[in-house]
């Protein structure tokens, strides 16, 4: 803070000076040059005299400048700052401007949120409230296991049952509610190009050389004016593999390359908070490494927020995948998702519930978000977190229709390695938002408490029971044992049988039915394969408590760009955007 | 009064409320089909995918056919390679087979008979006539679908013929449900070994399938 009003009142000093040279003619003599409209949150000036003095470059999109504007700047020109300013690329321009801040964008991004927001950060798991009151409850639990084991484990039993069939009501309810919910429902007038406004895309990349191609000709291929976009290239200082494949590509005449410097957390919501310091977009939005959006998509959102409520901030496109089809994990994944985006995303939306955001396509109002505080770097699902911190500040996130096609993990390590920080994260995410339990709501009252409770905590807590649950049954099944019986009285035996028969067959059915929405309805038979998949999800919910403990910030990276489905794609994305970039083919090798 | 207080409740009244359910059964079914009929839309599929698991607590025979009718197709798309139909199909029978698994372990949970199938093993009567005709019909009411699909209208219709004649035969005279399951089980064999396209023939055998397999399988579960 105290480094922000230093550089402020710099700023201004140094402007009080310019005042006091003619410099009218000389700005008129550089408006063609591409002096970004706003450089971030650095207080750097929107005019050039400003970016020049601080930068010593100023850089143009143009392929020559005209004479006038040549000559304004250099050992020629008639103002202090311009003397000494060359006109330089795209590129050394971003560079100079990311040396420039990046010490400050880098605390900015690790420390901010945490600074001026602790109760919403993730950087410590538990609040003192939160101790004691975990403390509380397992020296109840083991009390009350040493003075009436069996009253014990039937409350335990109780209280995971009354949660299981909360759950599966409040699901039927929720599917029930959106049951004439079409995909493709009335849509707000997209603006007139020159009303639209700029949008920065942020795209955080980590040693993703073979999903890279498919990216930038996704982005490419976006339908909005090129001059509205301010697309960044996010890389970690290490991965020098991706850098070159994106210089390979010749990426740089579209993207700013945006280098994140080194240091913990290394995770991807540090890396988009440190870009978001050099975003210049009215609207931001974040794709994956292996997405590709509907080309008109960013235009339907800036509709979105013409046409929404003021307190909507945030925009979430669908997403599925390109590859659903390709073996019976990619189905089941397409399934989950299509669940998800498409039948109870809108449900939360339309009871003003909290949405947990998903990691991609999602489209904010640039200058709440920085309000917002951007990304916590310490929670693995930052997404969500964030979705959860718009409801919690008064805020409301929004739907489009729309969707992203990603690549689905294809192979079960990969998969589990993705879940278990999904998992993580949702973890540190409910930590984070109990609190506050009262906030929790957003402007769903009871729905939306229970949703947040459900889609949060509630995804790992059945994760974590299921097996126990089942492990308990089979013994059960096999020995018929009195001892099993008398924890499940008569009341508590109805509830569980309905949670097993009901509650299997109504999340088998619903994932069954999800595809339909879409048009896919080949995928639907392999919904009878989502007890192994909720299996999976086990597996994952456990190592994801064992790294919460071992590596609580740790990033488990997926690995993008294995699909057989994104070879062909990647062959024919490379060969666009070479062509498009003007790289000649004679290096292609 | 627990679950099984009220199924057993229901058990003891059977012979009065047998008319009601047959009723009730025919109508749901009736439905079931309607829907197919009118409107192929995915939403279609699943209102019609309960009625039928509906039709099926009320009066199981006829409605246990028209789903092995469906299973049949269903197998009919996985062979021919129409998976969209497969799908939807799935989506259909997928109630059925969810009461069929509650059926079978909440009989062995409570060692009793009185639950939502009750009348499967005691209603092989001409009383089922109805409902057999009306299962019947169910690749009739699908033909619209089905022949957008790819499936050839004679096809269509001598599967409803043959499924029709094959569960009357069965509700009337129980031996016949070993007959159709080697029948099927040739039929199926036939479909899995060769790269000809379907004859009539073996559609027709298949189309026993599914109602050999539930019936067959019921019996000797309970």
């Amino acid at each position: 803070m105290i480094s922000h009003q230093a550089d402020t009142q710099a700023h201004l000093s140094a402007e009080a000076d310019d005042r006091q040279t003619p410099v009218s003619s000389a700005a008129a003599d550089l408006e063609g040059l591409n002096v970004f409209a706003r450089l971030g949150r650095f207080p750097i000036g929107d005019d050039v005299f400003g970016v020049a003095r601080e930068l010593r470059c100023l850089y143009s999109d143009k392929n020559s400048p005209s004479p006038t504007e040549k000559a304004a700047l250099g050992k020629n020109a008639q103002h202090t700052p311009l003397r000494e300013t060359k006109l330089v690329s795209r590129r050394t321009f971003s560079e100079a401007l990311q040396r420039r801040y990046q010490e400050k964008a880098n605390d900015e991004a690790v420390s901010g949120l945490h600074r001026t927001a602790p109760a919403a950060s993730a950087k410590h798991l538990m609040s003192t409230g939160q101790w004691i009151v975990a403390i509380a409850i397992l020296a109840s639990l083991l009390v009350g296991l040493a003075i009436a084991p069996i009253a014990a484990l039937i409350t335990l039993n109780a209280a995971a049952t009354l949660y299981l069939v909360g759950a599966i009501l409040f699901r039927l309810y929720l599917a029930w509610s959106v049951v004439d919910h079409k995909l493709d429902g009335d849509a707000p007038a997209i603006p007139a190009d020159a009303d639209l406004p700029t949008v920065t895309i942020l795209l955080p990349l980590y040693r993703e050389t073979r999903s890279l191609p498919i990216l930038a000709d996704s982005i490419s291929a976006l339908d909005y004016p090129k001059e509205k976009l301010d697309i960044k290239l996010i890389l970690e200082a290490d991965d020098r593999g991706t850098l070159k494949e994106a210089e390979r590509l010749g990426l740089d005449q579209q993207f700013d390359f945006i280098i994140v410097p080194p240091g913990a957390p290394q995770t991807k919501p540090k890396a988009c908070n440190y870009a978001l310091a050099f975003s210049r977009g009215a609207l931001t939005v974040i794709y994956d490494a292996e997405d590709t959006p509907e080309p008109d998509q960013l235009k339907k959102a800036a509709a979105a927020f013409a046409s929404g409520p003021e307190d909507m901030v945030c925009v979430q496109a669908r997403l599925n995948y390109y590859n659903a089809d390709e073996n019976w994990l990619t189905r089941l994944f397409a399934l989950e998702y299509a669940l998800w985006f498409d039948s109870l995303l809108p449900a939360l939306h339309k009871m003003d519930a909290p949405i947990p955001l998903g990691g991609t396509s999602n489209i904010f109002i640039t200058e709440k978000l920085r309000e917002l505080g951007g990304w916590d770097p310490y929670n693995v699902t930052e997404d969500a977190d964030l979705g959860l911190r718009i409801a919690r500040r008064g805020f409301r996130t929004g739907l489009i229709d729309s969707t992203t096609l990603e690549e689905a993990n294809c192979k079960t390590p990969n998969w589990l390695r993705q879940r278990s920080r999904w998992m993580k994260g949702y973890i540190q995410t409910w930590f984070v938002n109990m609190r506050e339990p009262s906030a929790m709501s957003g402007k769903g009252g009871l729905g939306g408490f229970l949703s947040t409770h459900m889609f949060i905590g509630g995804t790992v807590f059945s994760a974590l029971i299921n097996p126990i649950l089942w492990a308990v049954f089979a013994y059960w099944l096999a020995t018929r044992s009195e001892g099993v019986n008398a924890l499940f009285p008569e009341p508590l035996m109805t509830l569980n049988l309905f949670a097993l028969l009901f509650g299997n067959a109504l999340f088998i059915y619903l994932a069954m039915l999800a595809p339909l929405k879409r048009g896919w309805p080949a995928l639907s038979p392999a919904a009878l394969l989502a007890p192994i998949y909720w299996w999976l999800t086990s597996i994952a919910a456990y190592k994801a408590v064992w790294q919460l403990i071992t590596r609580p910030w740790f990033w488990e990276k997926t690995r993008h760009g294995v699909s057989a489905a994104s070879d062909a794609k990647r062959r024919a994305a490379i060969a666009r955007v070479r062509a498009a970039n003007g790289v000649i083919k004679s290096d292609a090798a | 009064m627990t679950l099984v207080d009220g199924l057993s409740w229901l058990n003891a009244h059977e012979h009065i409320l047998g008319s009601v359910r047959l009723a009730g059964g025919v109508y749901l079914l009736a439905y079931g089909l309607f829907v197919l009929a009118q409107d192929a839309s995915p939403r279609a599929f699943v209102r019609s995918g309960l009625s039928i698991a509906a039709a099926c607590v009320a009066a199981p025979i006829g409605p246990f056919i028209a789903v092995a009718t469906i299973t049949s197709l269903t197998a009919l798309s996985w062979r021919g390679g129409f998976r969209n139909l497969q799908g939807r199909f799935v989506v259909l029978w997928t109630p059925a087979l969810f009461l069929f698994i509650a059926e079978i372990y909440l009989r062995w949970l409570f060692q009793t008979d009185a639950f939502f199938l009750h009348a499967l093993n005691a209603s092989r009567t001409t009383s089922d006539i109805p409902p057999i005709i009306f299962a019947a019909a169910a690749p009739l009411a699908m033909a619209p679908l089905l022949e957008k699909e790819g499936l050839r209208r004679i096809d269509i219709t001598a599967t409803a013929l043959v499924m029709g004649g094959a569960a009357a035969f069965y509700a009337l005279w129980a031996p016949a449900s070993v007959i159709i399951l080697v029948m099927t089980s040739i039929a199926l064999a036939r479909a899995v070994t060769s790269s000809a396209p379907f004859t009539i023939a073996s559609l027709t055998l298949l189309c026993g399938a599914g109602t050999a397999y539930l019936t067959t399988a019921t019996e000797m579960a309970l």
